[in-house]
């Protein structure tokens, strides 16, 4: 059974890499009924973005060129970035017999908030470096897309653990409480300034919703609901034994209350200097009129109404095969909704003494090009222990690569 | 005890472990991130024609497109209440002193009655005969000794409303017994007098000035029977004050006024503070208008051109309306409500033939200062009574001046400061160095040198923004002496961080422009001609250093 457990732990740094399920959910531990968990992840990631640009943005420290230029460096035709923060607790009841079947029983609350964008370098140098360096020419604003989204999950599930034999099938159902929402979708844009100066004109093609902006970040300002699904079922490869798991997060919706903003318009913008009728005008001419309210009062007409919005869930498959003290993973995600392009990754686990377990991913895609990552896991008698630091490309050369990520858990079983 | 609690000794590790980190992600500073852009985007653009440009003063297109200036300047008015002034008046009666007992029944009368009084009002010099009162009030006032309520009427025949006089009623308490001495009984009303037409000609309507009273005093019909003694006393006071007549009639008497030396700020060249103009022609309107139905003369002793500026120099005007004795006519009456007079007008033009009008405006007066004598009924009571005067009509001087826009302007500086609130102080930090270009294209035949100076708060000139001062070029005229094609200049305006944020912060800054027709030597003079085609395109483009604040 230790060889069981032993097994199951070598899921953990990929179920942290990508949101999928956590292996205290569906393993089966062979001392204790119960198992409580308490986790927390942050994680940043881009392809363009590097980790010390993103920490001086973060602490809201001046932008020197440098920083600029680390990030430009980078620029492809299209970028990327996401940056999480997720945390909660679960609880787990193993190994209750239903008729012939196996179930784990469990609950979570979960805290999720995502950050990602896909974007142009011409954003990017817009945003940062101005429209100067754009004088006679067109500065291309698409593709362009952000969603920003934080929400609670209440959850409960089973998990059957000898389904069909030794495979696996779970299933969590899960209530959400919607806090924040702002997305917004660019399908054309285009800025074009004069040689001179003498005018600016945008085009653009624009979705975006918000949710209701008079509260405070801890308003709930909608409901939704989803759904999680696993199967993991053995396999043996000559002589080696493996598992294959499928899983689906977070499959479902948010409902935000009628307060909630929608803007959609395919529209140009042309700008050539305010008006003045006489030069005593001038004392009418102020910045003041070009605030961020008043431009969006003018140019983005925000109505209020409810919607339907698909959270970002996850597709999971991987497969695990043993080979003793080292275990071979290799395994693919995808983020829906989510600007993300898939993720896959090779993972080898080595088992250590006194309880001690370790492990190195390799992947390529999500918000960022390579990605290393490494979890290091102490257990002793009824506790573990875990820490993940993910992108470590990033955490390594934070000047070059963008990426940085932790993850802490502590899982406790009692009981019979 | 350690031992004993491994969960929690564990926990409490990680926990903390993790606080550290978002404790570091949530400290970070309260500002958000900044960083420098470079915006190149249009900030002002404006079409500035003649109007834009000469504000303050009307304009009139001549048949030929050319631009005249038209200004009404008023020197000096005489109004009604200069004429005709009704001081505040308290008329009096008092009543007692009743040498034997007099027994009275209740509704019975107190005072001697049969008689209406004929009152005097003294209106100064005027000998008034009708008058309308546009505001005031009478108080009606009564003391009495009488230990029993006593009731006042007090009426004015000759003062009516809608055909109906002035009544005045009162009711005054008992006075009361206190030893040997009595408590008057006191009561007063104010009443408006608004509309009232009152006619002063006495009861046979050949006097002037003259009122007719009539006051009643009954014991009240609830009181007791009263017998009056020599104890019983009235005092009866009508005040009336604050008396602003709409309409009056009568001979307002023979009055010399002397106005001046006075100064009437000129506003025409209020903005011009240098320089040389040259006007090829000015036509000049002095308006003598007698809205009174009063004879007058006036004597005009002298019409100055001052002209304040440093280096400014006084010019007299000389023409036949100075120093010679000027008649005015009467106004007529309409007998119509809403426009009951017809002013009496009379107009002298001055021109460059019979004055000296335009060396006296090329010397772009501030003011005007004046002396004059002006005297009203001069040959005494011709009317028979029968002067009137208006509220809100009077006799007025003024100046219609017409100015051709045919001039030659030889460093004619103009300057104008203003207000002005370009950013939040914040806002202004954001705004770093930058290149400001000033993009002109001009038709008027005129060049303009452009400055702008920046102002404290004491209104003193700090620094300024063009350095050295730039010019926008004049429009060339073509053989017909018309500018058909703009000129266009660029104005480059550096700016580093210093005088960005000093000219963002700035409250108050004078804009000064510098005009020059071209030959400002030739002789005889070149002037040019302003046609209402012609105007000036402006627009002003940024290309600074911006600091974006998260």
């Amino acid at each position: 059974m230790r060889r069981r457990a032993l097994f199951f732990l070598a899921f953990i740094l990929s179920t942290i890499v990508k949101a999928q399920w956590n292996d205290a959910l569906v393993q089966v531990p062979s001392q204790k009924d119960f198992t409580a968990g308490i986790y927390g992840n942050a994680d940043f990631s881009s392809t363009c973005i590097t980790t010390l640009f993103a920490a001086n943005f973060l602490e809201g420290n001046y932008i020197s060129n440098s920083l600029k230029k680390q990030v430009s460096n980078n620029l492809q035709k299209f970028d990327r970035f996401d940056a999480e923060l997720n945390y909660g607790v679960y609880g787990v009841w193993h190994c209750d017999t239903i008729g012939q079947r196996v179930f784990n029983f469990f609950f979570a609350l979960r805290h999720k908030s995502y950050i990602n964008s896909t974007f142009s370098p011409d954003v990017f140098n817009l945003a940062l470096y101005g429209n100067a360096m754009y004088a006679g020419k067109t500065a291309y604003l698409m593709p362009f897309s952000l969603n920003m989204l934080s929400y609670q999950q209440a959850q409960v599930g089973l998990v059957c653990t000898n389904f069909n034999g030794k495979a696996e099938l779970g299933i969590g159902l899960s209530f959400l409480a919607a806090h924040q929402l702002l997305t917004i979708d660019e399908r054309t844009g285009q800025l074009y300034t004069d040689p001179t100066g003498q005018y600016i004109q945008l085009s653009s093609d624009a979705e975006s919703y918000r949710s209701d902006t008079s509260g405070n970040a801890a308003y709930i300002n909608g409901y939704g609901a989803s759904i999680d699904i696993y199967f993991r079922a053995p396999y043996k490869l000559g002589n080696r034994m493996g598992t294959i798991s499928v899983s689906v997060n977070d499959l479902g919706f948010l409902y935000w209350n009628n307060k909630s903003l929608y803007y959609k318009k395919d529209t140009s913008y042309y700008y050539d200097g305010v008006s003045i009728n006489s030069i005593s005008d001038l004392q009418n001419v102020s910045f003041n009129g070009a605030s961020k309210d008043s431009l969006q009062n003018k140019y983005l007409s925000f109505q209020r109404k409810s919607f339907f919005y698909t959270i970002p869930s996850t597709l999971s498959i991987n497969s695990n095969t043993d080979f003793g003290k080292y275990h071979l993973e290799l395994g693919y995600n995808s983020i829906f909704n989510a600007n993300d392009i898939g993720y896959i990754y090779a993972q080898g686990d080595k088992f250590l003494a006194n309880g001690w377990m370790t492990a190195l991913q390799v992947g390529y895609g999500g918000y960022t090009s390579l990605n290393m990552s490494i979890m290091f896991s102490k257990q002793s008698h009824n506790s573990t222990f875990r820490i993940v630091l993910n992108h470590l490309p990033g955490l390594l050369l934070p000047g070059y690569f963008g990426g940085a990520g932790l993850y802490l858990e502590y899982i406790y079983s009692f009981g019979k | 005890m350690q031992q004993a609690f491994p969960l929690m000794t564990k926990a409490k590790k990680i926990l903390i472990l993790f606080l550290v980190i978002v404790g570091i992600v949530s400290c970070r500073k309260n500002s958000g991130p900044s960083w420098d852009t470079q915006i190149l985007a249009p900030l002002i653009k404006t079409t500035l024609s003649i109007n834009n440009i000469v504000t303050g003063v009307n304009t009139v297109n001549n048949s030929d497109s050319s631009v005249t200036l038209v200004l009404h300047d008023s020197l000096y008015s005489l109004n009604l209440d200069s004429l005709l002034r009704i001081p505040d008046t308290t008329l009096a009666n008092v009543y007692g002193d009743i040498p034997f007992p007099i027994a009275v029944s209740p509704g019975q009368s107190i005072l001697p009655t049969g008689i209406d009084s004929v009152t005097n009002y003294h209106i100064g010099s005027a000998n008034l005969t009708k008058a309308i009162i546009r505001s005031g009030y009478v108080k009606f006032k009564v003391k009495s000794t009488i230990l029993a309520v006593t009731d006042f009427s007090y009426v004015v025949p000759s003062a009516k409303l809608n055909g109906q006089p002035l009544t005045i009623k009162l009711t005054v308490p008992a006075a009361v017994q206190n030893g040997n001495s009595r408590i008057k009984g006191v009561d007063s009303v104010i009443l408006p007098l608004d509309n009232y037409n009152v006619d002063f000609t006495g009861p046979m309507h050949n006097a002037y000035n003259t009122i007719i009273t009539r006051l009643t005093g009954i014991l009240d019909p609830n009181a007791q029977n009263y017998t009056l003694n020599y104890l019983d006393s009235v005092i009866i006071t009508a005040t009336f004050y604050s008396i602003v007549p709409e309409y009056g009639q009568g001979y307002f008497g023979e009055s010399k006024k002397t106005i001046g030396p006075s100064k009437s700020v000129f506003s025409l060249f209020n903005k011009i503070t240098g320089g040389n103009l040259n006007l090829k022609n000015v036509n000049v309107n002095f308006t003598l208008e007698n809205g009174f139905g009063v004879d007058g003369r006036l004597y005009i002793d002298s019409l100055i051109s001052m002209n304040s500026r440093p280096g400014g120099i006084n010019i007299p005007l000389t023409a036949s309306i100075v120093h010679n004795a000027i008649n005015i006519n009467r106004a007529q009456e309409t007998a119509i409500p809403s426009s009951p007079v017809i002013p009496s007008v009379q107009r002298f033009s001055l021109n460059s033939s019979n004055s000296n009008i335009v060396q006296w405006m090329d010397n772009l007066p501030t003011a005007i200062d004046y002396k004059l004598q002006l005297t009203t009924d001069p040959l005494g009571n011709v009317s028979g009574n029968t002067d009137f005067a208006y509220y809100g009509y009077g006799i007025k001087t003024y100046f219609d001046i017409s100015v051709p826009l045919y001039l030659a302007a030889n460093n004619l500086t103009l300057e104008d400061t203003m207000p002005v609130s370009f950013a939040t102080s914040s806002q202004a930090k954001q705004i770093k160095s930058g290149t400001f270009t000033l993009y002109a294209s001009n038709l008027f035949p005129f060049s303009a040198g452009l400055q702008i100076y920046l102002l404290d708060n004491n209104m003193h000139v700090t620094d300024s923004i063009l350095s050295p001062a730039q010019t926008i070029a004049a429009g060339i005229p073509n053989a017909n002496g018309m500018v058909t094609t703009p000129d266009n200049s660029i104005l480059t305006i550096p700016l580093d961080s210093y005088h960005a944020n000093l000219l963002f912060t700035t409250k108050n800054i004078i804009v000064k422009a510098i005009f020059n027709t071209g030959c400002s030597t030739c002789i005889p003079v070149k002037y040019s001609k302003i046609y209402d085609t012609y105007q000036l395109n402006i627009k002003l483009i940024g290309n600074f250093d911006y600091q974006v604040k998260g």
